[in-house]
């Protein structure tokens, strides 16, 4: 029974690192942070509703993507720029952000109903057992995603780009002087971002079904991402994978509605006793 | 006394006129409502969110934190009336203080993270305080009825059955009380201690005000508001359920007030309206909720960052009166007592400050006797500012002893070094622009006030502030800057607020007085004013550590110049003997 607990949890908390690496992306880039990236977490979900029915499961993925691209240019340049460029609204992106989400939630509920949409896998339904564990074939299939992006968006921050990216967040004026292009950089890791909410909604919706209930994964996540380390992409994983864990725990041992409550409380001790996150500075892979 | 009329009306006449008009209309419902016990019951509603709404301005407004769990806060409130009279059978009146009390606590949890993490996470914090919160609320059933709710005992208080008449006037009274104690505490040092952190926090800090307790405060203060609101909630309604207080509840909270706008008590009462008349015009259009309050949202953040009150004509017309006072029985300078002290006030020993393998400072060994100048040169990178830095507390040496008159510094915070007579100006001006020029001196004189806000707030601590007051005009007198005491610092030219950060620093009572570049930018008369005024401070008995690239000042001011380069002290001695050295010329001249 543990042993299914700590895997499944585990399984759970690579899709928390997934959309965590978003918020790295566009923290590195300029400090900010999308408040309410859930919304586009549930996007991705209710689209994969919509569309793999017809079109197979695959065929959503480009949809989502451009979606949430999109959606990501008009945070940039709604939320976040404007309280770059004004001093004296240093913080206003969070009220944005958070601002944004709620609309964006509140327009999905309007086109797509607020009823709980069901997806089917495009996998077997049958677990592979290894012992006592069982795995879905579909866990399977998320965390080898995971671990992929997780792949790719190392060697990413090692490249040129990776390099511009960490200049902008140490100065962005000093690096629009040494020719990076600082706001385009940003819009970047908005749409980047805002992709990768887009591709957790697709990933998990076979198992979790599309809907309201989604939108909780983004401050799931946020939680993920300041434990673990804003500058860490293996703190992510693995602070994810500690929040999945501590999860399943919790809807073992206490009443359901209880499930998120562990992350929330140890996202907030970390704030409050170790700010820069419980994998900061064991990583030499900064950002 | 005149005075004290003049004293207290430093709001803007339409914060004391406006909202006095509209709550007195709002008691004189039953009058001019055809509908009176559903107006009654708006009025009331509007009267608890205005309450709570008070508290979240403090943390928001002055304080310049970000809360987005308040909604938590006035759900502790509500719970603990709830079940206190519920389950414990407490009197209303008994359970309402608690509440305030219980929430002011729940305040500084939500604040802890301010100890250590920037303002960035400290947001994310009260997000994260405020949902756990809502999942309590819902999920702990056996105390809070969850999703079902509770139902409260009705109230009997002295044989009188309460009824949504009674609560009415009850909110309101208290709405008034509220406003009352808010505006004492906002025109209060305390209150400008508010505004001075949030506009630059490390010269507040350098002003002997301890930052985070501050904020920190603040949370508490917004708590107990929200706590009282939150009691009433729970009494008047009679019905307390979770969904109340849940995030939509905070966000909420947030459109109010910045919809009706920050810092100003109209601004409040115009938001708490809006938030409960929005939902009543769109009751036809549900789902387009939370598209309308995200727009709203986004509209005040960035189209309207001042609020409804903002587009109001006058609001920033109001002058702030204070007249001078008529004695001048206040030094502007006050003579420190160690003046015939012949040992170091300050006292390095083997100083180093080093960033990963980078030595800012090297071994710096310097003594400095009270009332004398120590002048301070060496170009630029030399490590001239991380010496300051290192002196107020802003860095800590990685390695050496500093002894301030005798005591060792080490691990002292900023406002503790600034107590204990350090005081500063800064190389990159930091005033405090949304306070005016007599404003920032009263800052500086921030410990000659009453500080202790139960005090503030009951109105016994207006007696210091006249010697305070008085004082802080003797030192605009002292640097000419007394016709411009009304004017925001921000429009003073930039000599004048070089000398406001001067006069702001003596108002400190330093015994050590740390001058980082006071000249740059200055020219003609004013650096003529500069150097006599350097010399008064330092008849006081107030030693200097002068910082200046101007050698005509260093030379004839100083009593012992030390030079740097790279970190290190490469010479040292009178006037004379420093700018002729030879290591001296080399580092500016090369060899």
């Amino acid at each position: 029974m543990i042993g299914q607990i700590i895997v499944s949890g585990i399984l759970t908390g690579l899709l928390y690192a997934l959309i965590a690496f978003g918020f790295q992306l566009t923290y590195a880039t300029s400090k900010t942070a999308n408040f309410g990236q859930g919304s586009l977490v549930m996007l991705g979900g209710l689209l994969t509703a919509i569309i793999a029915p017809k079109f197979g499961y695959i065929a959503a993925l480009p949809v989502i993507m451009i979606a949430c691209a999109v959606l990501g240019v008009m945070i940039n340049y709604l939320c976040i720029r404007p309280s770059l460029r004004n001093t004296e609204s240093a913080n206003s992106w969070i009220v944005a952000t958070i601002a944004f989400g709620i609309i964006l939630i509140g327009a999905q509920e309007m086109i797509f109903g607020k009823n709980e949409l069901s997806i089917a896998t495009p996998f077997s339904e049958d677990p592979l057992s290894f012992g006592n564990i069982n795995i879905l074939p579909h866990e399977g299939f998320i965390a080898l995603l995971v671990l992929t992006i997780t792949f790719l968006l190392d060697r990413f921050y090692h490249s040129r780009w990776g390099k511009a990216f960490e200049a902008v967040s140490y100065d962005r004026y000093a690096a629009q002087l040494q020719g990076i292009p600082a706001e385009k950089i940003i819009l970047g890791s908005y749409i980047a971002s805002s992709i990768l909410a887009g591709i957790a909604g697709w990933a998990v919706s076979p198992i979790t079904g599309a809907g309201i209930t989604l939108e909780m994964l983004g401050i799931k996540s946020f939680c993920a991402a300041v434990v673990g380390s804003l500058s860490s992409t293996r703190g992510a994983l693995l602070a994810g994978a500690l929040i999945g864990v501590l999860e399943n725990l919790a809807a073992f041992l206490l009443p359901s509605g209880f499930r998120a409550l562990p992350a929330l409380i140890l996202c907030a001790l970390v704030i409050t006793f170790r700010p820069t996150g419980l994998f900061g500075k064991a990583t030499i892979n900064k950002v | 006394m005149t005075f004290k009329t003049k004293l207290t009306t430093w709001l803007p006449e339409i914060d004391i006129a406006f909202p006095g008009l509209l709550i007195i209309l709002a008691a004189l419902f039953p009058f001019w409502s055809s509908t009176p016990a559903y107006t009654g019951q708006i009025i009331l509603l509007g009267a608890i969110y205005a309450i709570a709404l008070l508290g979240l301005d403090l943390i928001v407004g002055y304080a310049g934190a970000l809360s987005i769990g308040h909604a938590a806060l006035f759900g502790v409130g509500a719970y603990t009336t709830g079940v206190l009279t519920l389950q414990a059978g407490f009197p209303g009146w008994l359970a309402l203080p608690i509440s305030a009390i219980l929430a002011g606590c729940a305040g500084w949890l939500m604040s802890l993270p301010l100890l250590k993490a920037n303002d960035k996470y400290v947001a994310l914090g009260t997000l994260v305080f405020g949902l756990s919160a809502s999942i309590i609320f819902n999920e702990w059933n056996s105390i809070t009825g969850g999703s079902i709710g509770l139902t409260l005992p009705p109230q009997r208080w002295a044989g009188l059955q309460l009824s949504t008449y009674h609560y009415t006037y009850l909110a309101l009274i208290l709405l008034v009380l509220s406003i009352k104690i808010i505006n004492t505490l906002t025109q209060s040092s305390l209150g400008r201690a508010f505004e001075a952190m949030r506009d630059a926090p490390i010269a507040a800090e350098c002003m002997g005000i301890h930052v985070n307790r501050h904020k920190q405060g603040s949370f508490v203060m917004g708590g107990l508001f929200a706590g009282l609101a939150g009691g009433l909630f729970a009494l008047s309604q009679g019905y307390i359920a979770s969904s109340s207080f849940s995030f939509e509840m905070s966000v909420n909270f947030l459109l109010a007030l910045m919809l009706g706008g920050k810092k100003s008590r109209l601004g409040i009462l115009l938001g708490a309206a809006v938030v409960i008349f929005l939902p009543l015009m769109l009751s036809s259009i549900m789902e387009w909720h939370p598209i309308i309050y995200g727009g709203l949202i986004l509209l005040a953040t960035y189209v309207l960052p001042g609020g409804i009150v903002s587009l109001l004509p006058h609001k920033y017309t109001s002058k702030k009166t204070y007249i001078a006072p008529v004695s001048h029985d206040q030094k502007a300078i006050h003579l420190t007592s160690h003046t015939t002290i012949d040992t170091s006030i300050l006292a390095l020993d083997n100083v180093s400050m080093r960033f990963d393998a980078f030595y800012a400072l090297k071994n710096v060994t310097l003594h400095i006797k009270p009332g004398t100048i120590a002048g301070i040169i060496g170009p630029n990178g030399a490590g001239k500012s991380t010496l300051i830095n290192i002196l107020t507390g802003i860095y800590t040496q990685t390695d050496g002893d500093i002894s301030f008159c005798d005591q060792s510094t080490h691990s002292w915070a900023t406002s503790k070094l600034a107590q204990a007579g350090i005081a500063r100006t800064f190389q990159n001006l930091q005033i405090f622009c949304g306070l005016s020029v007599l404003e920032n001196i009263l800052v500086g004189l921030h410990h000659c006030h009453e500080n202790n806000p139960l005090k503030i707030a009951t109105g016994l601590h207006t007696k210091k502030d006249f010697t305070a007051y008085e004082r802080a005009w003797s030192l605009l007198h002292l640097v000419n800057l007394h016709e411009y005491a009304h004017t925001l610092a921000s429009a003073l030219s930039y000599g004048q607020k070089r000398f406001l950060e001067i006069a702001r620093a003596l108002a400190c009572n330093p015994k050590l007085l740390l001058l980082d570049e006071p000249a740059a930018g200055m020219r003609g008369a004013d650096l003529e004013q500069l150097k006599v005024l350097i010399q008064s401070i330092r008849r006081h008995g107030i030693a200097v550590l002068l910082i200046e690239h101007h050698i005509d000042i260093i030379t004839t001011l100083s009593d012992h110049i030390f030079a740097f380069n790279f970190g290190e002290l490469i010479a040292h001695g009178s006037p004379e003997h420093v700018i002729t050295h030879h290591a001296v010329k080399e580092a500016y001249l090369g060899s």
